[in-house]
């Protein structure tokens, strides 16, 4: 049966950008209207008929591979809860001197089911997302090797969100092995916790123990809710079509014709793209945290002030949170804490020095998750390219540490003061900026051009003031664009500021007289009305991360 | 009164407000005059508006197909009639149905042409929702006008001056022919016509309708852009909405474009040559309705004829520059 615009499958893929008017002006109201209709007792159902109305009207067909996860978790999740209520009830009555061999082998028999899990949900992501990926580089090695053969490249469909989603099924299925939860019976809860509609697009990759009952005891919407969860949302739509959306041409332009560009525009490219991007990505997170928050759902924030890292490593804790706690929770630390790597630390700390020992045997699990990383971001080397970059920084960080301190102790360098600080984060600024160049780079080629052009011809053309004006009249734009955009990072920057020394500033505002609080909330508005970047002259820019 | 009243109460009291807001800042952001300098895009179509009153007989509205094909200075030229070219690249309907509005405040066609080509161009709920809230808030519409904004606006005084020589024809004398072996080869079938296009369809030939307008489906001729589908779907339409429609297209004896002269870029428009074919169709046409009489000799008309002369000065330059 022909499903593509059955019943509106698929016919509003627009609603990926959480800030189309489709979206928030009736998708958004009528769920929020139905869901305080219904019964307190049915809500989790129309919450969870609202995620999959979402994912049918944006995915069509494809929302096949959701049920599918879906139903994956649920049976995996039972078949370990089986053989692990089994095992404890052989212990239970097995010998002492048996015990060690029967829990190994239940214990295989648990890491065989979740090796078949892996293999299927994993194996779905890498055969539809890298498929292409992988027989188009074959095709290059058959042609440098002169073997007559080409494979044909194939091309499949993506799901919207199947990078967040599969993440977020096997995240159960490991903790479900790994005791931490129970497995559910219950596949209502668990098609919630894996469908809820604002996080499907972009996450935040959310944990069983984070949402899941959460979601399926939803209650009542309150006021308090509702209110702030809308001013979370309108910060994100600030963020996204004032900044993001207004840079988004001008990014374009230098990515795409970089030749035709100085040295000084291509750094500001750069700059300009980490902007786009953080504002994007954090602006979408702010909507989709606002709008859990309407239905009193708290979900795992997904970025904390990433720039005011003071290191590399510190960035990816406060940047993309749940990815880098996820690959931490189910890559890192299962490679370090495996027997052998242990005992490599340990051979290693003997030869090496308690630093240097396990840094070395950190060092192999380190790499597996950067390379991840790279690699669950695009099929393409500019991504590989991109995790291994970080692995580099991160690895050679950890290592020079000692000899950092030391230095600081004998120069009396006091690492705590603010120039210090402010130093080490401008530095991991500038050093995060250099990542994302090759990130958006059109292919890994090209980023090393542009590195290269921008490294050579940074100084003479630092302000290159004539190119900065040809970038600007070829998009449309002029200086009043750039000063906006200038504007809106100061008051987010402010924001951050507050938010950096434990300020709500919602809370804040909060406790301010109606008069005040309306005023703020009429200026932001109008704000966003006014300098955001849409309607005529304007195209609507999908949300960056909805495409990883 | 319970407390779930008042909160009801705050935010249907906010949203007024909120309303009010936007209500002023629509008439601070709407365009005082139709120059670029005022904010204002897509100039030439929005040029209508500095039209003197109730002197267009023909109406066009369309994508750039309409804009490329239809030449009003020579339709004015041969038989007097006067016609204003709206469209604007890729035009939705929904922004067809806002030039249609804007220009019936001062202006009663009797004819309005709608190119066809649109007619397929999907009209997303985004662009039906951005576009009714631009019609009771313009600043919606507007709001890029910031970067112009003056103490002028905060009159509401609205002065359009601005008149378009060409009458929103696009000039183009670039030839870059093709093949047209394959150009409205029979089809069967139909090309689908999005739901929300079809809405506004209804809604414009209602609007005709209502203000004793006819209205008529004209496809200009395209090689890129038109196919038999195309054309059966709009057949199909005119026939069951009572819509009059003319598809050049398939008119090759009457306008015979030659394909490797009559285009600008590879069939997608025709150029000044082809424009030249279609308009003189279209005029006689227009004349062969009966409704209009020559304004030819109408002083109220006279600015038609210093336009028609600047434009002719301009392509005979054109073509003594290029020695055809």
């Amino acid at each position: 049966m022909q499903l593509s615009g059955f019943l509106g499958a698929g016919s509003a893929m627009s609603m990926t950008s959480f800030f189309t008017l489709t979206f928030f002006m009736v998708f958004v109201p009528l769920c929020v209207i139905s869901y305080t209709l219904v019964p307190n007792k049915l809500k989790k159902y129309q919450l969870l008929l609202a995620s999959y109305i979402f994912y049918w009207l944006v995915s069509g067909e494809l929302i096949i591979y959701l049920l599918l996860s879906t139903v994956s978790m649920l049976c995996f999740g039972l078949w370990l809860d089986r053989v692990q209520t089994k095992m404890k009830s052989t212990l239970s009555v097995t010998p002492k001197e048996e015990k060690k061999e029967t829990k190994k082998r239940y214990i295989k028999k648990q890491r065989l089911i979740v090796l078949l899990a892996v293999f299927l949900h994993i194996g779905i992501l890498l055969f539809l997302k890298y498929s292409a990926f992988f027989t188009s580089n074959v095709n290059i090695l058959f042609a440098f090797f002169k073997i007559p053969v080409a494979l044909t490249v194939p091309k499949y469909l993506l799901p919207i969100g199947i990078s967040f989603f599969t993440l977020q099924a096997m995240s159960y299925i490991f903790d479900v092995y790994h005791g931490v939860i129970k497995a559910d019976r219950n596949i209502g809860r668990l098609a919630l916790f894996l469908g809820f509609f604002p996080q499907i697009v972009e996450g935040p990759i959310c944990r069983y123990s984070q949402t899941a009952e959460q979601l399926w005891n939803a209650g009542p919407i309150k006021y308090e809710n509702l209110t702030f969860g809308i001013q979370r949302y309108l910060f994100g739509m600030l963020k996204k079509l004032v900044i993001a959306d207004r840079l988004s041409p001008i990014v374009i332009e230098i990515f795409d014709k970089y030749n035709e560009f100085s040295g000084g525009i291509i750094a500001l490219g750069a700059v300009f793209y980490t902007i786009q991007l953080y504002m994007d990505f954090s602006g979408s997170m702010d909507a989709v945290i606002g709008i859990a928050q309407i239905f009193g759902i708290r979900m795992p924030e997904n970025f904390e002030r990433p720039f005011f890292s003071r290191s590399i490593s510190e960035f990816w804790k406060r940047w993309h949170i749940t990815l880098g706690a996820w690959l931490k929770d189910y890559i890192f630390y299962p490679i370090v804490t495996a027997g052998k790597m242990k005992k490599l630390t340990a051979a290693a700390r003997k030869k090496i020095g308690n630093h240097f020992g396990p840094l070395l045997a950190g060092s192999i699990a380190l790499f597996c998750v950067w390379f991840c990383n790279g690699l669950w971001h695009g099929s393409a080397w500019n991504f590989i390219f991109f995790g291994m970059y970080h692995f580099v920084l991160i690895l050679s960080g950890n290592a020079i540490a000692p000899a950092v301190n030391s230095i600081n102790h004998h120069l009396h360098i006091n690492a705590d003061s603010f120039w210090y600080r402010l130093m080490q984060m401008v530095r991991t600024s500038v050093l995060v900026v250099i990542g994302e160049l090759f990130f958006r780079a059109n292919g890994l080629r090209n980023g090393f051009l542009m590195f290269g052009k921008m490294v050579t011809g940074l100084v003479p053309n630092l302000f290159d003031r004539q190119g900065l004006i040809n970038v600007l009249i070829r998009t449309g734009r002029n200086s009043l664009d750039l000063i906006i955009v200038a504007v809106t990072l100061v008051a987010v920057f402010a924001v951050s500021i507050l938010n950096e020394k434990g300020i709500s500033v919602r809370d804040e505002l909060a406790k301010r007289k109606i008069l005040i609080r309306w005023a703020v909330f009429y200026l932001l508005i109008v704000y966003i009305v006014i300098f955001g970047a849409y309607g005529a002259g304007y195209k609507p820019i999908d949300p960056l991360y909805a495409q990883f | 009164m319970t407390d779930t009243m008042k909160k009801v109460l705050k935010c249907v009291l906010f949203i007024a407000g909120l309303a009010a807001i936007l209500f002023v800042l629509s008439l601070v952001f709407f365009p005082k005059n139709n120059e670029k300098k005022d904010g204002i895009i897509d100039v030439a179509a929005n040029a209508i508006l500095g039209e003197p009153e109730n002197t267009i007989d023909v109406l066009i509205i369309g994508d750039s197909e309409s804009i490329n094909a239809i030449n009003p200075l020579r339709i004015w030229e041969q038989h007097g009639i006067a016609s204003y070219c709206c469209g604007t690249s890729l035009q939705l309907l929904s922004y067809s149905e806002y030039f249609l509005h804007q220009a019936f405040k001062s202006q009663s066609p009797k004819i309005v042409i709608l190119e066809t080509n649109e007619i397929f161009r999907e009209v997303t709920l985004d662009d039906l929702l951005l576009h009714q809230l631009e019609m009771v808030f313009p600043v919606f519409s507007f709001h890029s006008r910031w970067k112009v904004l003056s103490f002028r606006d905060i009159s509401p005084v609205i002065n359009y001056t601005h008149v378009d020589v060409e009458k929103g024809y696009y000039f183009s004398t670039v030839v870059s022919g093709t093949d047209d072996s394959d150009y409205m080869k029979e089809m069967p079938g139909e090309e689908p016509i999005p739901s929300i296009n079809m809405f506004y369809l209804r809604k414009i030939r209602s609007f005709c309708k209502e203000k004793g307008t006819r209205l008529i489906l004209v496809s200009t001729p395209s090689i890129v852009n038109w196919d038999h589908m195309k054309h059966n779907s709009i057949q199909r339409i005119s026939e069951e909405e009572g819509i009059e429609f003319i598809d050049m297209n398939l008119l090759r004896k009457e306008i015979p474009i030659n394909w490797k002269t009559d285009t600008r870029d590879r069939g997608d428009h025709v150029n000044y040559y082809g424009a030249e074919k279609v308009s003189a169709y279209l005029g006689k046409y227009l004349s062969e309705t009966g409704l209009f009489k020559s304004h030819r000799s109408d002083p109220a008309y006279s600015q038609w004829d210093v336009h028609l002369k600047e434009f002719n000065e301009r392509t005979e330059q054109f073509n003594s520059e290029s020695g055809s």
